[in-house]
């Protein structure tokens, strides 16, 4: 009877002990990709709506649009949902990119200008190299050339 | 000797099983808490609202996009997604363009109308989506015009996620 409490309680202080060796593996394993899956979902989700306004609407609508991106991705850094920094700041100088081009066709070069500076910051940043300016202006013809911009036309 | 051995079995059994109910124990409550899974969380803040309801909206529209699904469950869990966008957007300081969701809801909605034959939603659909894409600010207002950049988008988000699949 004895034996079988002991082998009872080796058996209870084992899961008790690997318990929480479960939980932190699975923490480190699992934790960080539902992460980055949920911001990828939420920003791609997010910045596909802005960028149909950004192709399809006129300029105060499209402006609006892609600033509210970029204050979208600052609330999901303030309230720690970043799952990968690199995708944050990657996708904050497209829409920086983008709103120096939506500038620029506005003739507010100035502007323009400035954002542009952004961009190249958040590029930097985001995989340490440095871009000219026709690099960011290649880059965004690239992607702006994607069927779905043209299918406006 | 065979005492220490079946301490050993047991030490061990009990460590298997722990690890595992703890690694189980975590996998339930992230599955329950990760906004693309889990039904939006009403309670939550401004921001918390607006990503949550992005993060299922999203999960939605991959979903209506690889599988071709628009059943009214999908349907009606994209509008509860809108909802929560809505209802956050303002508390947090956000303006997303939710009349381009609102459009591209009613599209779907049209798309399945047309296919079972009913007229008069089509109609109603179509119209909807035309007033919002109007207020949003689109040059090409036409339900036709984002019906097409649905389909593509459908097409091109299936290419992106089938292996060797990219998009032409």
């Amino acid at each position: 009877m004895s034996q079988r409490v002991t082998h009872a309680m080796i058996l209870l202080i084992g899961i008790l002990l690997g318990l929480p060796l479960g939980y932190l593996r699975a923490q480190k394993s699992v934790g960080g990709g539902s992460k980055i899956n949920s911001q990828w979902v939420a920003l791609s989700q997010y910045e596909s709506l802005a960028l149909l306004q950004y192709e399809q609407s006129d300029l105060p609508h499209a402006r609006q649009a892609l600033l509210d991106v970029l204050k979208f991705l600052d609330e999901t850094e303030a309230s720690n949902r970043v799952g990968e920094q690199k995708s944050i700041d990657g996708d904050r100088g497209l829409m920086y990119m983008r709103l120096a081009l939506l500038e620029q066709k506005a003739d507010n070069s100035g502007l323009s200008q400035d954002y542009i500076r952004k961009a190249r910051a958040s590029f930097e940043k985001c995989d340490g190299k440095r871009y000219s300016d026709e690099d960011l202006h290649k880059l965004m013809t690239k992607l702006d050339s994607s069927p779905s911009h043209s299918a406006k036309k | 000797m065979r005492t220490w051995a079946t301490r050993a079995v047991c030490a061990g059994i009990g460590l298997a099983l722990g690890f595992a109910v703890g690694y189980a124990l975590y996998l339930l409550g992230t599955v329950s808490h990760s906004p693309a899974l889990a039904e939006v969380h009403p309670q939550g803040d401004g921001f918390s609202l607006v990503f949550e309801g992005a993060a299922r909206l999203g999960a939605d529209e991959l979903v209506a996009a690889d599988s071709g699904r628009d059943d009214e469950n999908l349907l009606s869990n994209e509008d509860e997604a809108i909802r929560a966008i809505e209802a956050g957007a303002k508390p947090a300081g956000l303006t997303p363009p939710v009349e381009i969701a609102r459009a591209r809801l009613a599209i779907r909605r049209a798309i399945r109308a047309e296919r079972n034959h009913d007229a008069v939603v089509q109609a109603e659909s179509a119209g909807q989506a035309e007033r919002l894409l109007q207020s949003a600010g689109w040059s090409d207002t036409s339900a036709a015009h984002l019906r097409a950049i649905i389909i593509l988008s459908d097409q091109q988000g299936r290419g992106a996620r089938t292996p060797g699949g990219e998009p032409k």
